[in-house]
């Protein structure tokens, strides 16, 4: 029988070696961006870098097979969150090109903060006994998901949709609810004035 | 021959192909693109660079590697390199589950020496990765203890596109929402108020717009109850009355136009180019740019324009599907052939369609003038959102009440002609109640404002003006 | 597409084989230009371009919010589109397989789903969300 290369014979072992790879590279495009974010000093390259981190993490569920789970952190996160991050980060700093210089005791601050987490995640890694046979694999179609999240889940499914309302109605008084109308009206005969300060 | 087909799987050769015949196509879609502006506006087009200006593509992709790539001193370094990498990255990415050409078949037999424990794992040694293995293997042996051997007969079949995942069309969604980063970062990055604002007006164009797209998805992903695009196609590969293709533009118009205004707004381009409206901000969010890092931005437009223009032919113009190019194994499954050639032919008519689809792009940009800001706004948010849930829920009714009644639709789960019909309706009722509802809701308020910029022809006396105003 | 070929497991290597082409098409290119390329600079090359004007001020400053209004009612009808796409995968299977009452109890869930959306659609309607001015 002729040698093979990608023939399912090898399914296994070159399957596994390139899902290590792919893994080790997710991993490191997750958290060295992730480092990024946190040293970084201009506020729009952070916002940049976590585009990064999340897609690194969709990466790492797309290698779970949870390919749902990884197209809604590309749709939601990386793409709707991080707009509004990006959004936010260039509205509201005057010059986002201002650097940020931390001072001593916050680094002391975050830095000590930082330990104690990593402490607390090493520990609960090496204390966890993960069961390594009973590793999922195969495949989980979408309608799958759909069964139980309209079967069994159904209540939580409809108080999500409650919990959406609350989001927009917040969001929408947000976005309009100190202005009333006759303000608008007098803020728009006003012409010039706000219009001309802001870039549209 | 039989050793490339076991060692190197079909989706390779594929994935070379489709990103070699991506991007030469976008190469010349700029040339007819020019043509037909040309055409529109009564002029030649250029026709000096070879017949009919056919090397027209080489001098401008020569042009772009030899030009200097110059970034000004105030942009951001990083960011201004990654921006239009970004963007051509992710189109490259887009195109992975675009169903070219069905699923093929094949049939081989192996002699292998000695006699065999399980034929099964024989056959599955020399399937090529990522095929299926179809029924159970067939096994001859022959000889005696020393010379036997055992000739196994295997089927596998594998989908002739790159990549067979499960959240199909939903990739493509997901992958589609990452191009954003490239317009604003870009636009942030170059440091210039018209890139900015370039850039700010293309992100909010492409968000609004992202959910009529996706909920005219869903219009036609809860008919068939799959997010695979490939089932989608086989799907609609019937006829009704025996000669009208199933395509879904019979089924969905109304979804189909969403559809079609969505992805000019992803693409950002005239009507919808508030983001490069030239005589506003000069290029947009590449003013910038020069050289191969504006050419990549101007090749992910065009590659962008490809893969939603695909993605529109396999929802709603039966993808493949042309008479003459069924399947040739299994009546209830016509997408599966033994012919590599007809598998060919089918992505040469799969891309056909696409041509005919950037064709209406085309003819689109050089028509229409540019909308205003809030213009394009109030189309998403007022009435193409409202509209495309509506829809949905349309689609979902009239599912419910006509699929239990209709034994075929039962049966294979095919849109059969009379809920063809019913659907058609659905959707000409909902049209008649839309034009009524926006005959009630109030109008959009007037936005285009009078700013009395000092010399303009609005800027008169106060006497001028009456008090009321 | 038959259903053995649609529950095959997904092989994602193909993906990968894009990443791998994508990186390369892109970095050569940029690579290529920036070597092929010339470069020569100056003062007034390297200022913004601002229609050929000495730039005036600075890009880094204010814009106006309804571009921040926009992404934060796109972000949370977004959520809501991505539950809906569960949803639409088994509702045709259940309609064509399952009892009628099974169909209507989907079809309830996400008439109710729908609903509350819409409720919160003309609440921002009202309140003059899409009013771009």
């Amino acid at each position: 029988m002729s040698f093979s290369v990608l023939a399912q014979s090898d399914i296994s072992d070159a399957a596994n070696t390139a899902t290590a790879v792919l893994f080790y590279l997710f991993a490191i495009m997750a958290g060295g961006s992730a480092i990024c974010v946190a040293v970084s000093r201009n506020i729009v390259r952070t916002a940049v870098a976590l585009l990064f981190t999340l897609t690194g993490v969709a990466g790492l569920y797309f290698l779970l097979n949870a390919e749902f789970l990884a197209a809604v952190q590309l749709v939601v996160y990386a793409g709707g969150t991080l707009i509004l991050i990006i959004f936010g980060v260039m509205l509201t700093s005057k010059s986002p090109f201002s650097r940020f210089e931390a001072k001593l005791g916050e680094v002391v601050i975050a830095m000590s903060l930082a330990c104690v987490l990593l402490f607390a995640l090493v520990m609960g890694i090496v204390r966890t006994t993960f069961a390594t046979d009973e590793f999922p694999t195969g495949n989980y179609p979408i309608d799958r998901l759909g069964q139980v999240l309209l079967g069994d889940y159904l209540v939580p499914f409809e108080v999500v949709s409650v919990l959406l309302l609350a989001v927009m109605i917040g969001a929408a008084y947000l976005a309009k609810g100190r202005r009333r109308e006759g303000e608008e009206g007098a803020a728009r005969s006003g012409s010039l004035s706000r219009q001309a300060r802001e870039w549209s | 021959m039989s050793w490339i087909e076991t060692h190197i799987p079909a989706w390779v050769f594929i994935a070379f192909i489709a990103h070699g015949a991506i991007l030469g196509t976008v190469a010349y879609l700029i040339l007819l693109e020019r043509k037909i502006a040309a055409w529109t506006q009564d002029r030649l087009g250029p026709n000096r660079v070879g017949p009919f200006g056919l090397l027209q593509p080489i001098a401008d992709g020569l042009k772009m590697l030899l030009k200097e790539d110059y970034r000004p001193a105030d942009a951001d370094p990083r960011l201004f390199t990654l921006a239009p990498a970004l963007m051509m990255f992710v189109m490259i990415l887009s195109i992975a589950v675009l169903p070219w050409g069905g699923t093929k078949q094949t049939t081989r037999t192996i002699q292998v020496a000695g006699t065999i424990d399980s034929a099964t794992a024989v056959a599955e040694q020399n399937t090529p990765f990522g095929a299926t293995l179809i029924g159970t293997p067939i096994v001859q042996t022959s000889g005696e203890d020393e010379s036997a051997k055992s000739t196994i007969t295997y089927t596998y079949r594998y989908a002739f596109q790159i990549a067979n995942l499960n959240i199909g069309v939903l990739y493509i969604v997901a992958i589609l929402s990452i191009s954003v980063y490239g317009v604003v970062v870009g636009g942030w990055a170059s440091n210039n108020k018209y890139s900015f604002l370039g850039g700010l007006r293309a992100t909010a164009n492409m968000i609004s717009y992202e959910v009529p797209l996706g909920l005219s998805i869903l219009t036609i992903v809860v008919m068939y109850g799959s997010l695979n695009l490939a089932t989608i196609v086989e799907a609609q590969s019937h006829y009704w009355f025996g000669v009208i293709p199933a395509w879904n533009i019979f089924t969905q118009p109304l979804a189909f136009f969403l559809f079609l205004t969505c992805i000019h707004a992803e693409a950002n381009r005239a009507p919808f180019d508030i983001a490069e409206a030239e005589q506003e901000l000069v290029g947009g969010y590449h003013t910038e740019y020069s050289a191969m890092r504006f050419g990549l931005f101007f090749l992910s437009e065009y590659a962008g324009m490809i893969t939603t223009s695909a993605v529109c032919v396999a929802l709603f113009f039966g993808g493949w599907h042309l008479p003459g190019l069924g399947g040739n194994v299994d009546p209830a499954h016509p997408s599966v052939t033994t012919s590599l050639v007809v598998c060919v032919l089918r992505a040469l008519v799969f891309f056909v369609k696409t041509l005919i689809i950037i064709g209406i792009f085309m003819w689109v940009r050089w028509s229409l003038p540019r909308f205003r800001f809030d213009q394009i706004m109030n189309l998403a948010w007022r009435a193409m959102i409202p509209m495309a849930l509506v829809m949905l829920l349309v689609t979902a009714t009239t599912l419910y009440l006509f699929g239990p009644h209709d034994e075929a639709f039962r049966a294979t789960g095919l849109i059969t002609w009379k809920m063809a019909v019913a659907l058609l309706i659905a959707n000409a009722v909902m049209l008649v109640i839309i034009a009524a509802g926006a005959a009630l809701l109030p109008a959009a308020p007037p936005t285009n404002r009078r700013v009395r910029v000092l010399g303009s022809r609005f800027d008169q006396a106060p006497a001028a003006v009456p008090a009321t105003a | 597409m038959p259903p053995d070929m649609e529950d095959a497991p997904s092989n994602w290597l193909p993906v990968v084989l894009l990443i791998i082409i994508g990186v390369g098409f892109v970095v050569s290119n940029i690579v290529a230009s920036l070597i092929i390329g010339p470069s020569r600079t100056g003062p007034g090359k390297a200022a913004t371009y601002e229609s050929g004007m000495v730039p005036v001020g600075d890009t880094r400053r204010r814009f106006n919010v309804r571009f921040y209004i926009v992404a934060m009612i796109f972000l949370v009808i977004d959520v809501d589109i991505i539950f809906f796409y569960p949803w639409a995968t088994i509702f045709a299977p259940v309609v064509r397989t399952g009892t009628p009452q099974q169909g209507a109890a989907l079809l309830i869930s996400l008439l109710i789903f729908v609903a509350l959306l819409l409720v919160a659609y003309a609440y921002a309607w009202g309140k003059g969300v899409f009013r771009w001015d």
